[in-house]
């Protein structure tokens, strides 16, 4: 690919609504891709057009490596899917004049959807009263695209579509992805998923068989756990420190490995979420991802980089009330950018990570769509799978999404907009941590800042506990759980995220998510944990 | 964990036990249970537990409690203040046809809390539960109940992400790897491309103009040899009872009692894949437009005109019917409904809670505004009959066209009663070249040559789930979905053009 050419205006006259900043006052890595966009034909957004996110990429990558080849991993099922075979005509559609009597997509004229208004905040005034106040109503017609008023409308998006998503909001997302991570290698694309719990049901139906072992934190996401199980997959656990799992001890896991002991191969993948990880709220640093990246390369271990709360990563916890506060000033966004700890995606030489990234933490859940980054080898037979399963995500969803980040926000906006979270969820952060602080025994419980994500980690010292050790571990904590629960609150037990319950544990931990609650209700949860704790463990108040 | 006692299931809109059997509507006379279905479901399946954070749900309806549980982002983070959509008025698609005025739908984000809906952005969009949205369910199950009536007691529906969606679930629920299912001879190609990479193999029945053939199906399954076979006699049966992509049969309602008794006896589950039935046409063809808009009044269609679904004579509970709003409404909403009893509705909502969770939020708040808040059962039965009288039009005009200008020795075809799809028998065997080349041959020369000449036609063999096995005729699949009916003429004329020109036929 020609590298980045001089910014023309000329190359954006198919979007409406959409400023171009000047190029000279046009924040770092933004908005400006916009005037980097190559031209791309009409047909490219047609109903269920063909999408590859490979042009949709701005900078030149020949230069760069190609990714390993993973066919040795890949499992029988994802080998032998053929992919939607109706799709093989669609190449002739291209053909001048030909008229088609193939393919039953229904006619948009009977859809009985005419016009889509959505008020969303403007940019720099994101809080939910400013929405509602000074926010702006975003309009797709019917037929925008015929009108020539828009390259994506309720027409095309309300179709038929391919699995990769449409080429309108893939565009988006490849150009947010490449901003975001310098990939190392060159034949990298992205496509659409439905969330990255579908996406993980995908990759694990792609990388394994049953009777496999795979590799994770040794706390981990339980839906990961009950998505695994059904498929015949085993999970075996990594310890962990602060930082997340320990890449030691993974190679000593792999070196160790005993096939007859285990009752599997030697594991050839690892899911791991290295930023707020679910349930310890584990920030892996630069150094740490490093290292596992070159433990998995000496084991040959392909990696499930599952990323939700990538840009909830937070400025460290002070304490103090004045450094709190100016944390919390506007970034702008080469330093936004420059804080995230570097992804595993983009320290891939080999091809070896399948990054997941999701819209569900920073935009909203229930827009179904998130993204996956790999190999080309990967991401096509991703999109074949999707094509004769899920399907790409929901039309409205994709139209919305693409409506408010590339016609109304632009990549700026959305910079802006992950600002404004990380701003709200420091602060989130910084009142159960004071509230931490101020409510909780010291003597029997004790936790690590989080640096990202949503979770706080509380891990109990249980050998303080009256009935230690005539109560196992998790009867303890399960006594634990329902006293909380008769003081009024709910916290999620640790032994509820075990990667595997058949390994020996000799930890406590309590998970308390500051994500949902208004800041009153945090304090007082907390403060309800405290006095069922100091109960627990008999300590005067 | 487990969680054997079916639905514990609740979320932030409170208490999420569905029932589709309340009191009071009829299905308590019914006594009959469906039966269960343990000896046919996968290893999957049955080792598939409950998630461990559906056990708390129970707590949290508790208002006492304060959560710091779930971590689901708080909504005043979610961007969007209110979405709105203009859609036809039901009582307007009633009176006026196409013509129909429109109506705006708005949900804003706080719609529950300010007492003006059940259901708004800010539940919409966030996590919800693997049977979809309540709201939108229980329209679905009363329409269901009015249309279809199951004849047993303990039926659910489930809100899924589409058929195709729904096809893979029902597929890993009921198959092993080595598995054969019974599907017609000519199928949906999706089915057997989501099918064979799980290991299952197609084997087709044969067809006539009404689909499967029952004896045909009696015969594969009483002479099921599992030696010569290397499988397990079929206990899974795949079907498009109406309007059958790709060849636009519709099961008669004795036909469809014929295959639910050889079920019975040879205990198949049937999986009824029907997204076209609502789109049944009527049996004569018009000669002209006006004749069509005559016919068919503008109203709410009866019941009694649509035929019995399998699932409405299904008194042992053994059909999986998919529904789908891909081909009545729009399918960029990737949302459908499947019903069945509650055992296997009840795995699939596990299913469901791991791989896409429930249909995007955007999709079942417009679902819901539309169908419950906006047209009604009413009114969905009125928007069908609109659709019926429209593809009416576009059939009538596909099957004038095909009269005109294909060649009649050479092309032959049955009206079909529904779908989108006909389906063009060629006389092969009059193709100067038969004997050289042979079906695949003629089918190919046809392909290619359609093509030069502008028009593109699907091959049959592309809907052949098993390529291997010789057909004795040449298909073509036509479509008068997506193409204008004022261009019709012309794309039938190119294909007349091109069987022309590959069977030297002189007119």
């Amino acid at each position: 690919m020609a590298p980045p050419s001089a910014i023309e205006v000329s190359a954006v006259t198919d979007i409406s609504g959409v400023t171009i900043p000047d190029p000279l006052t046009a924040p770092v890595q933004s908005n400006d891709v916009y005037g980097r966009r190559r031209k791309a034909d009409k047909s490219q957004w047609g109903v269920a057009a063909p999408a590859d996110s490979v042009n949709f990429r701005h900078k030149s990558y020949e230069h760069k490596p190609k990714a390993k080849r993973w066919d040795h991993i890949i499992s029988h099922e994802a080998l032998i899917r053929k992919g939607n075979s109706l799709k093989k005509a669609a190449k002739y559609l291209g053909k001048p004049g030909i008229i088609s009597l193939g393919g039953g997509l229904p006619s948009s004229e009977y859809f009985p959807f005419q016009e889509l208004c959505l008020k969303v905040p403007q940019i720099g005034h994101f809080s939910e009263k400013e929405a509602q106040d000074t926010g702006i109503v975003i309009t797709a017609g019917k037929h925008d695209f015929a009108q020539e008023k828009s390259i994506f409308d309720i027409a095309t998006a309300f179709n038929y579509g391919q699995g990769s998503g449409s080429a309108q909001l893939l565009r988006w997302i490849t150009e947010h992805t490449e901003m975001v991570h310098d990939i190392p290698y060159q034949d990298w694309r992205c496509t659409m998923s439905i969330g990255s719990t579908s996406a993980l049901d995908m990759s694990l139906r792609m990388f394994t068989r049953p009777g496999d072992m795979i590799l994770s934190e040794g706390y981990t996401f339980a839906v990961a756990v009950e998505t695994a199980t059904p498929l015949g997959v085993r999970i075996a656990g990594i310890p962990m420190d602060a930082e997340g799992l320990l890449p030691e001890a993974m190679d000593h896991i792999l070196s160790t490995w005993d096939v007859s002991a285990r009752g599997s191969r030697k594991p050839h993948l690892l899911y791991t979420v290295p930023t707020g990880q679910n349930p310890t709220g584990a920030t892996q640093s630069k150094e740490r991802r490093l290292a596992i990246y070159k433990v998995c390369q000496k084991h040959n271990v392909y990696i499930l980089e599952d990323e939700p709360y990538y840009f909830l990563q937070m400025q460290p916890y002070t304490g103090t009330e004045s450094e709190a506060e100016s944390a919390l000033q506007k970034t702008s966004h080469a330093d936004l950018l420059q804080s995230l700890v570097p992804s595993l995606l983009s320290m891939d030489t080999d091809g070896r990570v399948m990054r997941l990234d999701s819209f569900s933490k920073v935009l909203s859940p229930g827009s179904r769509v998130g993204w996956v980054t790999a190999s080309q080898q990967i991401v096509t037979m991703y999109q074949k799978h999707a094509d004769v399963s899920t399907q790409g995500p929901a039309g409205m969803s994709q139209l919305i999404l693409w409506k408010l980040l590339d016609e109304h926000w632009g990549h700026e906006g959305y910079l802006d907009w992950l600002g404004y979270i990380r701003r709200e969820y420091t602060q989130r952060r910084n009142v159960i941590l004071r509230a931490c602080e101020k409510y909780l025994p010291r003597e029997v419980v004790s936790w690590v800042a989080p640096m990202a994500g949503m979770f706080h980690w509380l891990r109990i010292h249980f050998r303080a506990h009256p009935s230690y050790p005539t109560l196992s571990i998790q009867d303890i904590e399960e006594s634990i759980f329902l006293r909380v629960i008769d003081h009024g609150a709910l916290v999620m037990r640790g032994s509820w995220f075990y990667a595997n319950d058949q390994d020996e544990h000799d930890t406590l931990f309590f998970r308390a998510t500051y994500a949902a609650a208004p800041a009153e209700k945090i304090e007082e949860g907390i403060r309800r944990f405290g006095v069922a704790l100091r109960e627990e463990f008999g300590i005067e108040g | 964990m487990q969680h054997k006692n079916g639905f514990q299931s609740g979320s932030q809109n409170g208490d999420l036990d569905f029932t589709s059997c309340d009191a009071g509507n009829g299905c308590l006379n019914k006594n009959n249970f469906a039966k269960r279905w343990d000896h046919l479901l996968s290893k999957e399946a049955i080792t598939r537990q409950g998630s461990i954070f559906q056990a708390m749900h129970g707590t949290l309806v508790d208002p006492a409690i304060l959560s710091l549980g779930p971590g689901a982002p708080s909504p005043e983070y979610f961007p969007f203040d209110h979405t709105s959509l203009q859609v036809p008025s039901a009582r307007e698609i009633a009176v006026l046809g196409p013509n129909y005025a429109k109506v705006t739908l708005t949900a804003n984000k706080n719609d529950t809390r300010a007492g003006r809906s059940d259901y708004d952005l800010s539940s919409a969009l966030q996590y919800g539960v693997g049977t979809g949205a309540r709201q939108l369910l229980d329209f679905m199950t009363e329409h269901t109940k009015q249309v279809h009536n199951p004849p047993y007691q303990d039926w659910k529906c489930v809100i899924t992400g589409g058929n195709t969606s729904a096809l893979d679930l029902a597929l890993r629920t009921f198959t092993d790897r080595g598995s054969y299912v019974l599907a017609d001879e000519y199928t949906y190609a999706t089915a057997f491309e989501c099918a064979s990479p799980l290991g299952v193999k197609i084997l087709g029945i044969k067809l006539d103009e009404e689909g499967p053939i029952p004896s045909e199906l009696d015969r594969v399954l009483t002479g099921w040899n599992e030696d010569r076979m290397e499988s397990k006699k079929p206990h899974l049966m795949y079907m498009v009872p109406t309007g059958h992509n790709p060849t636009g049969a519709t099961q008669s309602l004795e036909r469809r009692h014929e295959i639910y008794r050889l079920a019975q006896k040879h205990d198949l589950y049937i999986l009824e894949d029907d997204p076209y039935y609502y789109i049944q046409l009527p049996a004569n063809v018009s000669e002209h437009v006006e004749d069509v808009t005559q016919s068919i009044p503008f109203s709410v269609v009866p019941k009694t005109d649509l035929l019995p679904s399998l699932l409405s004579i299904d008194t042992d509970g053994r059909v999986f019917r998919m529904d789908s709003f891909s081909k009545i409404l729009a399918p960029g909403l990737r949302t459908g409904w499947v019903t069945a009893s509650s055992q296997v509705v009840e795995r699939i909502v596990r299913a469901h809670e791991t791989s896409l969770q429930n249909p995007s939020g955007f999709s079942q708040i417009v679902l819901y505004k539309l169908l419950s808040e906006t047209w009604g059962q009413e009114g969905l039965m009125s928007w069908f009959s609109h659709l019926q009288v429209e593809y009416t039009i576009r059939r009538d005009a596909l099957l004038r066209a095909c009269q005109r200008y294909l060649p009649a020795k050479v092309a032959s075809w049955k009206v079909p009663r529904a779908g989108f799809f006909m389906w063009i028998k060629i006389n092969w065997l009059l193709h100067p070249l038969a004997r050289q080349i042979g079906q695949r041959g003629v089918e190919m020369q046809i392909y290619d040559t359609a093509i030069k000449a502008g028009v593109l036609v699907v091959p049959g063999t592309w809907f052949q789930p098993d390529p291997s096995i010789a057909l004795l005729d040449v298909f073509f699949r036509i479509t008068y979905a997506s193409l204008r009916p004022d261009i019709m003429p012309e794309a039938v004329e190119r294909f007349g053009e091109a069987l022309r020109s590959c069977f030297e036929v002189l007119d």
